[in-house]
């Protein structure tokens, strides 16, 4: 016990199971696959519904349907079944309102600009620039972890 | 408060990791454990056979050939040695209570 003694460090431990717990609900929330492509289209229909004159609620319909059943079949090929909690509650949440909202902003410029004509397309433009953004949050959060020294 | 309080077990870094990444999961496949701690297959294999022999953990094996999978489970028990051990830590941060004075403590203290 001497021994484990001199070399404990609650702190660090503590630190390291925080680390491993918010690393694993950081991931599943930034996941880039259907789970999350998926509903961010459905959210560009959502945005393009919201914002043209002309938008169709069937077609969004269509769209968070097939979402679903994305988001069923990737649910078996995932190394990870997600425990829902009230933390990664915490993560997705702001992540999908965020999402959507920029969608929406996404729209409403081009609404602006006098392009109401062309708003699907425009979605689909921002939801690849929404995506990309994404994409490169995870690349940066994968980049501070791999920072970290290894676990010992 | 004294280090008995601490759970031989989780003393380990690697384990306290790998205990810690499966309480966020319902179950966490073999693989992916091995690469979020970034350990190796032997390594990680040892990790886990402690925490099975503990009954922290459960394991399950799915699927044949190449869509074989090792899949990792949290227990009530290993969850609630967790959070004993996490809460010990806890303590273990805080600074010592001050002596409470005793009787004849004060006495002294006071008689010139």
């Amino acid at each position: 016990m001497e021994n484990q003694k001199d070399e404990l460090d609650p702190k660090a431990d503590l630190a390291l199971l925080e680390r491993a717990r918010w690393s694993l609900e950081l991931d599943q929330a930034l996941d880039p696959g259907p789970w999350w492509y998926a509903p961010l289209a459905a959210a560009a229909i959502a945005a393009a519904t919201l914002f043209s004159r002309n938008g169709s609620t069937g077609m969004l319909g269509l769209v968070m349907i097939a979402s679903l059943m994305l988001a069923a079949h990737d649910r078996y090929r995932r190394p990870v079944r997600p425990r829902p909690s009230m933390r990664s509650a915490t993560l997705v949440v702001p992540i999908a309102l965020g999402t959507f909202v920029l969608l929406g902003l996404w729209g409403t410029a081009v609404s602006t600009i006098g392009y109401d004509d062309f708003v699907p397309g425009w979605a689909l433009l921002g939801w690849v620039l929404t995506t990309a953004l994404l994409l490169g949050g995870r690349a940066i959060a994968g980049a501070v972890r791999d920072r970290r020294a290894p676990i010992q | 408060m004294s280090l008995d309080d601490l759970d031989p077990n989780l003393t380990a870094p690697k384990r306290l990791a790998a205990l810690g990444l499966l309480s966020a999961a319902k179950k966490v496949e073999f693989g992916y454990l091995r690469d979020q701690l970034e350990l190796t297959d032997s390594d990680l294999s040892k990790q886990l056979k402690v925490l099975l022999d503990a009954g922290y953990v459960t394991s399950k094996r799915t699927g044949k050939g190449k869509t074989r999978a090792s899949w990792f489970a949290i227990t009530a028990v290993g969850r609630r040695a967790l959070n004993s051990h996490a809460a010990a830590l806890q303590r273990l941060l805080q600074p010592p209570a001050p002596p409470a004075p005793s009787e004849t403590g004060s006495a002294e203290a006071v008689v010139p």
